[in-house]
């Protein structure tokens, strides 16, 4: 039986390690992904390793005067874990864990993240899909990396603003 | 991490068949039934309609365990699939909050059986039997007549439990006799649940 085997994976061409897939995936409209899973996954038998589920995670952190833990909040997550019998016999495994309260898709990442990694029946879809992820999440960041600059204070007036009320 | 159980909704969405007793609805049904057996010991739950193509014994694994929880698959009952589907950490019979045994072996089971300060912090033995029911039905078979009296009966109950080894009942005796430190039972036939908290009396009459 194939394990989470990440030395496989971690380098697969332009498509990046094995650890930025899903990202990649969850970058593109839901029906698109969960369609083309749907297609790969008739060709397998899906069996969960544990049971998908879906919750809050809460984040937990120590405050740095007492060093006593708090929930600084919550977060939507949901997890997958499965193991796919091939037509050969073979028995391959995926997983995900997703910022998401939906755990049949956290399922479909699961399988795309095994087809993947494994290089199965499919996976040139699949692959497609991840550079296609891969560009708009380059998009959001490229978006968001500009949003953040002009969010920008220069610091260094306010100090000079300062000294000029020390003189007053 | 607070996680939510599998919605019976859920069921059609995924790529894969999982028994009914991994959903949540289901799971609430066979709770409520191991909370009325607990309150009433002696009642037989039938879990028959609710269990799809798994037994007893795993529809109380599945609703009884989830990561929080540590067991013992003592007599490997429960196939790997499902004991890593219910995400129990295993752990020695000693140290579990559950041991998982077959009824028709000696029991050869030391649960933990809490402290002065917190006896509900004990283990819980889930026993596995031929049948379970209120009269004798084949004299043929290794059949036991118990009568369970103590909080929760009204007066008298007579239980018939088949194929259960006969040093369980003495090893029951002992784990309780030192109120209220001491070990509850779920006992499980095929389809149906008896519990037998440590309060509960037991009488062999055969």
């Amino acid at each position: 039986m194939s394990g989470l085997d990440h030395n496989s994976t971690s380098t697969n061409g332009d498509i990046g390690g094995r650890v930025s897939w899903t990202s990649a995936l969850m970058a593109l409209p839901r029906e698109q992904l969960v369609s083309t899973v749907d297609e790969i996954a008739k060709e397998f038998n899906v069996r969960p390793i544990a049971l998908p589920a879906s919750g809050l995670g809460m984040l937990k952190l120590k405050d740095s005067a007492l060093e006593q833990s708090f929930f600084l909040g919550e977060f939507p997550l949901a997890t997958a874990s499965i193991e796919l019998t091939l037509a050969d016999g073979r028995q391959i495994q995926g997983a995900a864990q997703i910022l998401d309260d939906d755990s049949s898709y956290a399922t479909s990442l699961a399988i795309a993240d095994a087809v993947l990694a494994h290089k199965v029946s499919g996976f040139e879809s699949l692959i497609e899909l991840v550079l296609l992820g891969k560009k708009n999440v380059l998009r959001e960041q490229a978006i968001r990396n500009s949003m953040l600059m002009r969010t920008k204070v220069d610091f260094s007036l306010l100090s000079m603003a300062d000294g000029d009320d020390d003189e007053l | 991490m607070s996680y939510e159980s599998l919605s019976n909704a859920d069921q059609e969405k995924q790529h894969y068949y999982l028994d009914s007793i991994w959903y949540a609805d289901t799971q609430n049904e066979i709770f409520q039934s191991l909370m009325q057996a607990m309150s009433r010991p002696g009642s037989i739950h039938n879990l028959e309609s609710r269990l799809g193509k798994s037994n007893a014994v795993t529809a109380v694994l599945a609703t009884l365990f989830d990561a929080q929880v540590t067991a013992c698959n003592h007599d490997s009952l429960i196939t790997d699939e499902d004991w890593s589907l219910s995400q129990c950490q295993t752990v020695s019979s000693d140290a579990a909050n559950y041991i998982i045994c077959d009824g028709s072996l000696p029991c050869s089971i030391n649960p933990n059986l809490g402290s002065l300060v917190s006896p509900e912090l004990s283990g819980t033995v889930i026993v596995s039997v031929n049948n379970l029911s209120n009269e004798i039905t084949d004299t043929s078979k290794e059949e036991r007549l118990w009568r369970l009296s103590g909080p929760g009966v009204d007066g008298e109950i007579d239980v018939v439990v088949s194929d259960l080894h006969s040093s369980w009942l003495q090893q029951r005796e002992n784990w309780n006799s030192e109120f209220p430190l001491g070990a509850d039972l779920i006992v499980v036939s095929e389809t149906s649940v008896l519990a037998l908290p440590r309060t509960t009396k037991v009488e062999c009459l055969t």
